[in-house]
């Protein structure tokens, strides 16, 4: 039981937690990229946000299995059963949706800056 | 427990507890939740009417080409009030402060709030700040630079009176009461719910004010920032937007948004909230996708925070900036739809009664889907830059924002008024509000798109003739009039209904939630025996509530021998403590209206008075603070599992302070990206090793904090004692060598200078400002423990010390951020 709530807590949070990261992270390095007195304007901008958003895609994966982990080891209880089993398939099901969400956007950050030219004004 | 005492002597005795005090004074020192709603819900039903009165003269203005109805000086205020009081002194407080207030507790099996006399608080806040607000219009000086205010229209240079004080401050006042109520509802949310009540039994209507609360907590913070740089630009001579001392005027834009999108989803999760409750009543089944449903009403709050630039496609970001908020607006929907889809399969699979709550409810998924498609819209870049700043964004957002927010407020008006009254509405004069008010609203929004297609801008107080604008125009103000003529019945039903409707009894509709299982009107103790819950539709549960009848015969839960209420485990809904409540209190009151004075002092720029009045508001809550709920069994606190509500209370507070703290952090990185060089010329480095030394020595307070909480927990009075005076001498004097060298800083290189000795002292002022703050609730928690240890001041060191845990570790990154200027 105690595995599954690690991997419920993981699931639930982790590719919120790496979504949001991706986020911020990815923003701010076109930031520090495209601005005047940018910190990092000699880097190479399709490898750093290449390696930013596919190291948070592929965690955000793992949060999803995690959660498919949780759903498996629940199987037979409802998600209104007593806690902790009922507890754990309720955030696991909701945590699957929330990761494959999560991938999907992460996938279109990837894709949107790579193929984009860098600093060009839209 | 008297085991023998019969129920009816168990209700008397929870009457005469909970019973408040007669007339105005009941009124004014009330903390019954279900009074706080009310008082709510009359207060913005009557800036609803000030906002829609706004809005008609706003139309009869734009009826036809060249008219002069109002000045343009007049229509800019009329439509910056408009906006401003919709959002933030309507919607926002009328679904969280009058539904929310009213409804959470009963929802979730509580008593009252988690901190009832804090619930109060926000609204005499609130009230505070609708009053500060519409002064500002009584003067003639009301905001004038839209709801979202950009600079540089905004700066002292273009809007040299009043009027941009007076948003600045009334919406930090604001924001202070929307804090307190988000902060409250994520406790008692966390921890007052019914035993058994886990989370996956919460109510979709909890989820969906949960989302909101957290939404507010942690977007509220960057406007409150944003604010205050303006403020300081105006009045103390910063320059945080001004680009020609290195500032940056887009800064304003990139806050305003990261609080401004957010705050969208904030406006209509609530609502989303409200349709959850009443499609299960009137289809009399469960939701389609409960765990689905759940998680996408905060997914949408959530992912809401990443799109906030895409309000800035037209700003010349670059290209690859811009695809971050394009793909996360894009993915946003598919939390949304997944609701609309759950919605719509309840109705198909349940046996829909199309009453008027239900009809409200189909009105809002019909404006809210066809909202949202001009919302993906936006998500091509090109598409944006051309309608940007056209009538075809307010038709986007009306959609979203009346049609969305505003239907299922109606239809949750409806749908509780039998149960807040204990009457039932006229149900065909509820039909008929409903289509003149679906009528009207189309009739005011669709045409919209077309004139912003056709290149009307907005904000314009008139237009010329022939540009083949004037039909949709004519068309949009008789759709503003049938609106308010539907509005007219909706209140005018309910009005009469109030005095002459037939009496609802507990449950008209069957509903599924907690709150049909009490009277109508519900007592000011809510339920008569706390109830147990097995599912997210515990109403529905006969067996569970045939249990209910049996604990109050056995008195098991009553709880009938003080103001008392259950707390539970935040996850799983296990009984924690049984705590006791405050009641009735002048003090929350008396706190807003020295808060008022304050903010009307920043506005006078008395601030001098400001400052002796900010110190009145101390001296309240020392008063607030020398009430203390006495706890039934003393022993209790030893048994409880996990941790107080004062610590979740904290912990609430303390992420409010670290959003603001990452709004300034942010503000510093952003216009260092911007300039160079910096530190600018002429302005000395900051140096590196003194501060390091200062903070870590700081660093030792946090564990003297928590030795003291420790022994505190544990009972030692005189550990306790020794150790907060330990971190208290340490703290005053990291304080006052801090405080000494800013004041030689500011004579080296003065705040005004230029962005970057704006940000440097805003950054270390505010961090001092959190120090001296916390020296303060030492000094209280030293002359609290002076009249002995209780479980009230144990529960308070514990908090005080995360508080300073929090502080000490901000005071850290700020002094790194500070130091990293050195680093080159």
């Amino acid at each position: 039981m105690r595995r599954l709530e690690i991997l419920q807590w993981a699931g639930l949070l982790g590719g919120a937690m790496l979504w949001g990261l991706g986020h911020v992270v990815g923003y701010g390095v076109t930031e520090a990229r495209c601005s005047a007195g940018g910190v990092a304007g000699g880097i190479d901008f399709d490898l750093w946000e290449g390696l930013i958003t596919g190291i948070a895609w592929a965690l955000a994966l793992a949060a999803a299995l995690a959660s498919l982990a949780v759903i498996a080891g629940t199987q037979g209880a409802s998600y209104e059963s007593g806690p902790p089993v009922g507890r754990l398939r309720f955030f696991a099901i909701a945590a699957l949706a929330a990761n494959t969400i999560f991938m999907a956007a992460l996938l279109l950050y990837a894709l949107g800056t790579i193929f984009n030219v860098a600093c060009r004004q839209a | 427990m008297a085991v023998a005492t019969p129920p009816a002597q168990r209700v008397e005795r929870l009457e005469v507890m909970w019973q408040s005090r007669p007339g105005v004074l009941g009124w004014l020192t009330t903390t019954d939740h279900k009074r706080v709603g009310l008082l709510y819900f009359w207060t913005t039903l009557a800036l609803f009417g000030a906002g829609g009165v706004e809005a008609l003269l706003i139309r009869t203005q734009l009826i036809k080409p060249n008219n002069d109805l109002v000045s343009p000086e007049t229509y800019d205020q009329l439509f910056s009030l408009h906006g401003i009081t919709m959002i933030f002194f309507f919607i926002i407080p009328m679904s969280t402060g009058a539904f929310g207030n009213y409804l959470i507790p009963l929802m979730i099996g509580a008593r009252d709030m988690a901190f009832p006399r804090m619930n109060a608080l926000s609204y005499w806040v609130f009230l505070g700040s609708a009053v500060f607000l519409y002064t500002s219009l009584a003067l003639g000086t009301a905001p004038d630079a839209g709801w979202f205010d950009y600079v540089p229209l905004a700066s002292k240079q273009y809007s040299p009176g009043h009027n941009i004080d007076f948003y600045a401050l009334a919406i930090i006042f604001n924001g202070i009461a929307s804090t307190l109520t988000a902060g409250q509802f994520i406790v008692t949310i966390f921890k007052s719910r019914a035993p058994g009540m886990s989370f996956n039994r919460v109510p979709l209507f909890c989820f969906a004010f949960l989302a909101a609360s957290f939404g507010l907590l942690f977007a509220l913070p960057f406007l409150t920032a944003d604010t205050i740089f303006l403020f300081l630009d105006r009045n103390v001579g910063t320059h945080f937007f001004d680009p020609s001392h290195g500032g940056v005027a887009l800064l304003w834009q990139h806050l305003f948004w990261i609080f401004g999108h957010p705050e969208v989803y904030i406006l209509i999760v609530p609502a989303f909230g409200i349709a959850t409750s009443i499609i299960p009543a009137f289809t009399q089944r469960r939701l389609v996708a409960f765990p689905l449903v759940a998680i996408a009403e905060l997914l949408v709050v959530f992912i809401g925070f990443g799109v906030w630039a895409h309000h800035m496609f037209a700003t010349g970001m670059s290209t690859v900036s811009l695809i971050f908020f394009a793909s996360a607006t894009a993915v946003v929907v598919i939390p949304s739809t997944i609701q609309v889809f759950a919605w719509c399969m309840s109705f198909v699979l349940g046996l829909a009664r199309f009453k008027t709550p239900l009809l409200f409810i189909a009105g809002f998924i019909f404006m809210f889907v066809t909202g949202g498609l001009t919302g993906i819209m936006f998500v091509a870049i090109p598409f944006d830059q051309q309608v940007t700043d056209t009538y075809f964004v307010i038709a986007h957002f009306h959609y979203i924002i009346f049609g969305a927010a505003v239907f299922p407020i109606f239809g949750g008006m409806y749908y509780w008024f039998p149960k807040v009254t204990g009457r039932m509405y006229h149900e065909l004069a509820g039909q008929i509000s409903f289509w003149l008010v679906f009528a009207g609203t189309n009739l005011l929004f669709f045409p919209m798109h077309i004139v912003g297609l056709l290149g009307m801008p907005r904000r314009v107080y008139t237009y010329p003739d022939g540009l083949g604008w004037t039909a949709y125009n004519v068309a949009e103000t008789i759709g503003g009039y049938l609106t308010a003529a539907g509005i007219l019945v909706v209140f005018g039903n309910l009005a009469w209904s109030y005095r002459r409707g037939v009496p609802a009894g507990p449950d008209p509709w069957r509903g599924p939630t907690l709150e049909w299982t009490t009277s109508s009107p519900p007592p000011e103790y809510d339920f008569a025996v706390i109830p147990t819950v097995t599912s997210a539709y515990p109403n529905w549960d006969l067996d569970d509530r045939a249990a209910d009848r049996r604990r109050l015969v056995e008195g098991v839960l009553v709880l009938d021998e003080g103001h008392e209420q259950v707390e539970v485990t935040p996850v799983d809904g296990r009984l924690s403590e049984i705590v006791q409540l405050p009641h009735e209190s002048p003090w929350p009151v008396l706190l807003a209206l020295a808060l008022s004075l304050v903010f009307v002092m920043l506005l006078l720029q008395q601030y001098g008075a400001a400052a002796v009045m900010g110190a009145v508001c101390l001296l309240t809550l020392l008063g607030w603070h020398s009430e203390e709920p006495q706890p039934v069994d003393p022993t209790a606190a030893s048994r409880r599992i996990g941790r107080p509500a004062s610590w979740w209370g904290m912990l609430v507070l303390i992420a409010a302070e670290a959003t603001l703290f990452t709004a300034l952090i942010g503000t510093y990185f952003y216009l260092r990206f911007k300039t160079t060089p910096w530190p600018p010329d002429g302005v000395p480095e900051p140096k590196v090793v003194l501060p390091l030394i200062l903070v870590a020595i700081l660093l030792v307070s946090s564990v003297a904090m928590q030795i003291a909480s420790n022994a505190a927990q544990a009972g030692r009075l005189a550990t306790t004692r020794l150790w907060v005076v330990i971190a208290l001498v340490v703290q005053s004097g990291y304080l006052a060598y801090e405080v000494r060298d800013f004041a030689d800083q500011l004579g080296t290189f003065d705040i005004s200078r230029d962005a970057y000795s704006s940000i440097y002292f805003t950054l270390l002022g505010a961090d001092h400002a959190h120090v001296a703050l916390g020296i303060l609730l030492n000094l209280w928690l030293l002359g609290a423990l002076a009249r002995g240890l209780t479980t009230y001041r144990a529960n308070a060191t514990q908090a005080i010390a995360w508080y300073w845990h929090a502080v000490n570790v901000l005071t850290l990154v700020v002094t790194g951020t500070l130091l990293s200027a050195a680093a080159g």
